[in-house]
């Protein structure tokens, strides 16, 4: 397996070193059914290093969003162990910030209230908690509507409040499960280009799970390709545009060329 | 992005004015329909009241008048307020069992395996079928209506409950969990106001069922409220009888009313206001 960093550009951050910082080991997970053991992930294994931006693609039911669980310990695998940092994991932690595909805002919170609740479990005092509330709001540009509730603004809004909510814990690391998969393409555009832009100014270890190959492209340092039945991965692509990237990357003879042998990867058999 | 990309625009004063006539037309009209199919109703009770006699149906006037100073000087009152006196001691019971319960029943999966099927069967068991057991245990005082009053409220309350808890288990679950909070945090700050809509319904079910077994309860042993309606329907005092029923009817519409209300206000402020942050 080879572990990229990203290579030219104006690096705005601190350049990714190849030390892993997250180290997933033969990763397993399984459970019985009537008939015989159904397999969703079978010896997973990779790594991501310390900054580095990396995506997982794969088809529905290829266990990319389960291995982010397990990633995150929010589901325990049931062979392997996954490591973050010098800890092996075995539950969530606040280092680790996690944005759900459904948001999962809490409607009778409002916006700052919503992100307030990743400041509370950080234990910043209560006095400092909407004044901070509101800085990690401006970092998603939404401060204009801290004092809303989550059902009066749109759910690409309501992503980026989860996003916040997630930032404001200060994460080593950002896991985001198909963050943008429920918000219109344009809205999700602009999206990847703020996250990018955000994950410039952090140095932040980013795991992004989407089924989207432009996305991941666009974004990643690397690209891990999942199969399914049972879920494995396929390949392991870097990912060496010069950062920071312009949305017209994605036109670029390479990138397009990397597009269409993901896309075989994934379907092999059904030409781009 | 910038932030102007999605901008949203709150509604503005002018749209907000119209909307809120709009409402306020559509709230009239849904009232005077209200008050046409009322004013019907009295009319035709009226009408068959004249037919039938007073035997058979008192007219309006005369439960207004004699009925309702029947039931303040005929010594009505005390067991009326009695029947509500155990009403409230069955259901604050009912209440301080059902809803720890259904907290249990909703968040862990072993309790409710096991406690399940007993829960639903108690809902399609026939009550009032069960009273003369009841009244084997209990007796035939206070503490038998007040049984009879927990048994009929225990189920809305206890069901949707577990129910508003187990909606907490998916999404917000792993939030909670993400977030690293204790048990007793993720209870207080995330389980507990995503379940409280479902409360509230399940309480306000539940007084109605309450109720119902106030007055069953009072029936079977012949006292309070109950034996007073009893009573009256065997000497054809029929205005006073309809008196009392429309007294315990409105009251009870009152109190659930008000637990209506409670819910709307929740449900405007997104679900309920757990004034955190």
């Amino acid at each position: 397996m080879t572990v990229s960093s990203a290579t030219g550009g104006v690096e705005t951050r601190g350049a990714t070193d190849s030390r892993p910082y997250i180290d997933v080991r033969d990763v397993g997970m399984s459970f019985a059914s009537k008939s015989d053991d159904v397999i969703i992930i079978d010896g997973l294994s990779f790594t991501v290093a310390d900054g580095e931006f990396c995506s997982i693609v794969g088809p529905s039911g290829c266990g990319k969003s389960t291995a982010l669980r397990i990633i995150d310990g929010l589901t325990p695998p049931t062979s392997g162990e996954v490591r973050v940092g010098a800890r092996t994991v075995t539950g969530p932690s606040l280092d680790v910030g996690f944005v759900f595909q459904q948001y999962n805002l809490l409607p009778w919170r409002t916006v700052a209230g919503n992100v307030a609740l990743s400041l509370e479990s950080i234990g910043t005092p209560k006095k400092d908690r909407p004044g901070k509330a509101r800085e990690w709001l401006d970092v998603v540009g939404l401060g204009h509507v801290a004092d809303y509730y989550p059902s009066q603004i749109s759910g690409g809004m309501q992503q980026r409040v989860g996003l916040a909510r997630a930032l404001a814990l200060e994460p080593r690391v950002l896991l985001m499960d198909e963050p943008f998969g429920a918000v219109d393409a344009q809205t999700r555009l602009l999206m990847q280009e703020q996250l990018l832009q955000i994950w410039e100014q952090r140095a932040c270890t980013v795991v992004f799970v989407t089924h989207d190959i432009e996305e991941a492209l666009y974004l990643s340092d690397r690209v891990l390709v999942m199969a399914a039945k049972p879920g494995r991965m396929v390949a392991d692509i870097e990912v060496s545009f010069p950062r920071p990237r312009a949305m017209s990357v994605r036109s670029d003879p390479g990138f397009v060329r990397m597009k269409d042998e993901i896309w075989d990867l994934l379907h092999p058999g059904h030409g781009a | 992005m910038t932030a102007t990309s999605t901008v949203i625009a709150p509604p503005s004063r002018a749209a907000g004015a119209a909307h809120a006539a709009t409402l306020a037309r559509e709230r009239r009209r849904k009232w005077t329909y209200r008050a046409v199919f009322w004013a019907a109703l009295l009319l035709a009770w009226e009408v068959a009241a004249r037919r039938a006699g007073p035997r058979f149906l008192p007219t309006l006037e005369s439960i207004a008048v004699d009925g309702m100073s029947g039931f303040f000087t005929n010594g009505f009152v005390v067991p009326f307020l009695d029947s509500w006196l155990q009403l409230f001691i069955g259901f604050a019971i009912a209440l301080a069992v059902t809803i720890p319960l259904g907290v249990l029943l909703g968040w862990s999966r072993l309790p409710n395996v096991v406690l399940m099927p007993y829960v639903n069967g108690l809902f399609v068991t026939p009550t009032a079928a069960l009273l003369p057991l009841v009244i084997l245990f209990a007796g035939t005082d206070l503490t038998f209506r007040v049984v009879v009053v927990i048994l009929f409220a225990f189920y809305y309350p206890l069901v949707n409950t577990a129910t508003g808890v187990r909606q907490t288990a998916g999404g917000l679950r792993d939030l909670s969990s993400t977030l690293c909070m204790s048990k007793l945090a993720a209870f207080r700050k995330v389980v507990v106001p995503a379940a409280t809509p479902y409360i509230l319904v399940g309480v306000r079910l539940g007084l109605a069922a309450a109720v119902q077994g106030m007055v069953i309860a009072e029936l079977w042993v012949l006292t309070g409220t109950g034996e007073v309606l009893k009573n009256l329907a065997q000497f054809r005092r029929l205005s006073e009888f309809f008196a009392i029923v429309i007294l315990i009817v409105a009251l009870a519409l009152l109190l659930t009313g008000l637990l209506r209300l409670i819910e709307i206000r929740l449900a405007r402020r997104g679900m309920v206001s757990a004034g955190e942050s």
